[in-house]
């Protein structure tokens, strides 16, 4: 089985968000592979780790300071690593048909399986999955919280408004990695040594897509209101029930 | 131009942030004079009847199909694309719900659409929706500019729920659902599981919501009593599911769930800002902290200082003779 992780690179979530003249200020950003990716890249492994001849690819839109998410996708278990150049200028759509150009250069054919983060946790658009999996033109499920995979059955499970939904589902099939999935293995120093001497491989990933959306007039957000503090909780019912609250 | 609202239904009845979607489509068509509005329902026997909630002008569109009485992406995705091109519609809306995240960037994709996630959009005299998002686990805002000319806007709650529009009143149309392949449809759907009891936080009008400062898995039974006694239901913070005190499915903040109820009452909630950013829509907000200096009180509207374990018990207390005077 031939198997694609979409890698991203994120600050990491305790990272200081600070916003100059409308632009966002990444010179102290502490960059880090996007978490859900965190969720995608282990699932993908542990699959090759249940399945004799399963090869896993990791494929990530950017610029070569993205080599650090990818050796660290080699130290978690992926068999190659690769940089898709030319496409990455932060609109989904245009990231969706680079990664979708070199995934598609590679295989003869398609991957059996594609996995991606359910989104990434700097733009929090989760656009791309669903995107790719449409120019891949393969099922896909977003935001998968369980997959069972079994003689080539593949079954999913995704959150939904006070429930559960179970998907079955067709190879070549795209899935996106919600929290919950599985719990991240920690790299082990050797494994990190061994990926930093494995290869990056560059990819052509200039597409003649255009963005789509742009984001502008980008602002720091406070969420204040004025609180009034009381002493008993019965203050607090009184003024919720006249406030028809209750 | 045009409008096209893209509607979802549970158990036949029209979910309440679909309903809001609509209303608000309404009011972006009355401010712009904007004259064709069109939304789309798919669902089971019945289901016909469910959209005589929603007020205002234009025309819905009804599906009815069995075998589609529940979301099935790729069947719902063709469907729903054909008709939007046969209705001639550039702006595109449905509700940020778990269908709506899914559903929109395959339509955008169809429509060759620009797609704006998670978003409030508000409408001049132009008919061009503005959109706003946030982004970087909610603290920062920005405006979205769509650079095509057809657009898939998802919506998330708003603070400011819209009434129901009065109107000429809405003419319902049966349409076929065309293409019916069950076989190729892969996805598939095979079965929804839901859970029993309380209502689902994002339909609540009051949550009880547990972090970190509740203690342990044991001690949200306190929330699950104060819960029971206001008729509501209970939430978590990312700490709280982190430390496997509640489910995911509970998880309120930017990576889990946005709520809009009429009432949120955080129980040993620091505020993160990534908490925030799913409460933005609830109207009123109780801290309850033993940190006074705690960010969750400069969001919220009420606040008491003291332990989860005490306060908690003595609120349910108050609500209760609250409740037994009424």
């Amino acid at each position: 089985m031939k198997i694609a992780v979409c890698i991203n690179r994120v600050p990491d979530t305790g990272s200081r968000i600070d916003v100059r003249q409308g632009i966002i200020d990444s010179s102290r950003f502490n960059m880090v592979m996007n978490p859900y990716d965190e969720y995608a890249l282990e699932e993908a492994v542990r699959i090759k780790e249940q399945h004799a001849g399963t090869t896993v690819s990791a494929f990530s839109a950017g610029g070569r300071d993205h080599y650090d998410v990818l050796r660290k996708a080699l130290a978690v278990g992926a068999d190659a690593a690769y940089l898709v150049e030319g496409g990455n200028n932060g609109d989904s759509y245009v990231v969706a048909a680079s990664l979708g150009k070199a995934i598609k250069a590679l295989y003869s054919g398609l991957p059996d399986l594609v996995f991606c983060g359910r989104e990434s946790s700097d733009c929090n658009r989760a656009q791309v999955p669903l995107m790719l999996g449409e120019m891949l033109g393969i099922a896909a499920v977003s935001a998968v919280t369980k997959l069972e995979l079994l003689d080539g059955e593949l079954k999913v499970w995704r959150e939904t408004e006070g429930g559960m939904e179970e998907y079955a589902l067709r190879a070549p099939a795209l899935l996106s990695a919600e929290k919950g999935l599985n719990i991240p293995r920690k790299t082990n120093i050797k494994a990190v040594m061994k990926a930093k001497k494995q290869p990056v491989i560059h990819l052509d990933g200039s597409v003649e897509e255009l963005p789509r959306v742009r984001y502008e007039e980008l602002q720091t957000l406070t969420r204040d209101r004025k609180c009034r503090f009381l002493d008993t909780e019965k203050e607090l019912v009184a003024l919720l029930h006249a406030k028809g609250g209750l | 131009m045009g409008y096209f609202v893209i509607l979802e239904q549970k158990g036949g009845v029209v979910k309440r942030a679909s309903l809001d979607v609509w209303n608000r489509v309404q009011q972006f068509a009355r401010t712009s004079g904007e004259k064709s509005i069109y939304g789309l329902i798919i669902g089971g026997e019945g289901v016909e009847r469910s959209v005589a909630d929603c007020g205002g002008d234009g025309c819905i569109l009804v599906v009815v199909e069995p075998e589609l009485e529940h979301y099935m992406p790729s069947a719902y995705t063709d469907i729903i694309a054909g008709h939007i091109r046969d209705c001639g519609s550039d702006h595109v809306f449905i509700a940020n719900t778990a269908m709506g995240k899914d559903l929109a960037p395959r339509i955008a994709m169809r429509l060759g659409a620009g797609h704006v996630s998670d978003c409030m959009v508000e409408v001049g005299k132009d008919k061009v929706p503005g959109a706003s998002t946030t982004v970087y686990s909610g603290k920062v805002s920005a405006l979205v500019k769509v650079l095509t000319r057809k657009a898939v806007y998802s919506l998330g709650p708003i603070a400011d729920r819209p009434s129901v529009p009065s109107g000429d009143g809405v003419e319902v149309k049966m349409v076929e659902s065309k293409v019916l392949q069950p076989s190729a449809w892969n996805p598939y759907l095979k079965e929804i599981v839901y859970l029993k009891g309380r209502k689902d936080i994002t339909e609540a009008d009051i949550v009880v919501a547990g972090g970190r400062g509740v203690g342990g898995a044991e001690h949200f039974a306190l929330l699950e009593s104060l819960a029971d006694a206001l008729g509501g239901t209970v939430g978590a913070s990312r700490s709280a599911v982190d430390e496997g005190w509640r489910p995911h499915s509970d998880q309120i903040g930017q990576t889990g769930r946005s709520v809009a109820p009429k009432l949120y009452i955080a129980c040993g909630i620091s505020g993160a800002a990534q908490h925030l950013a799913g409460i933005v829509a609830a109207e009123t907000i109780v801290a309850i902290n033993r940190d006074s200096e705690a960010p969750i009180f400069k969001a919220a509207d009420y606040g008491i200082v003291g332990d989860v374990q005490e306060v908690v018990p003595r609120l349910e207390h108050a609500v209760r003779e609250i409740v037994r005077v009424k």
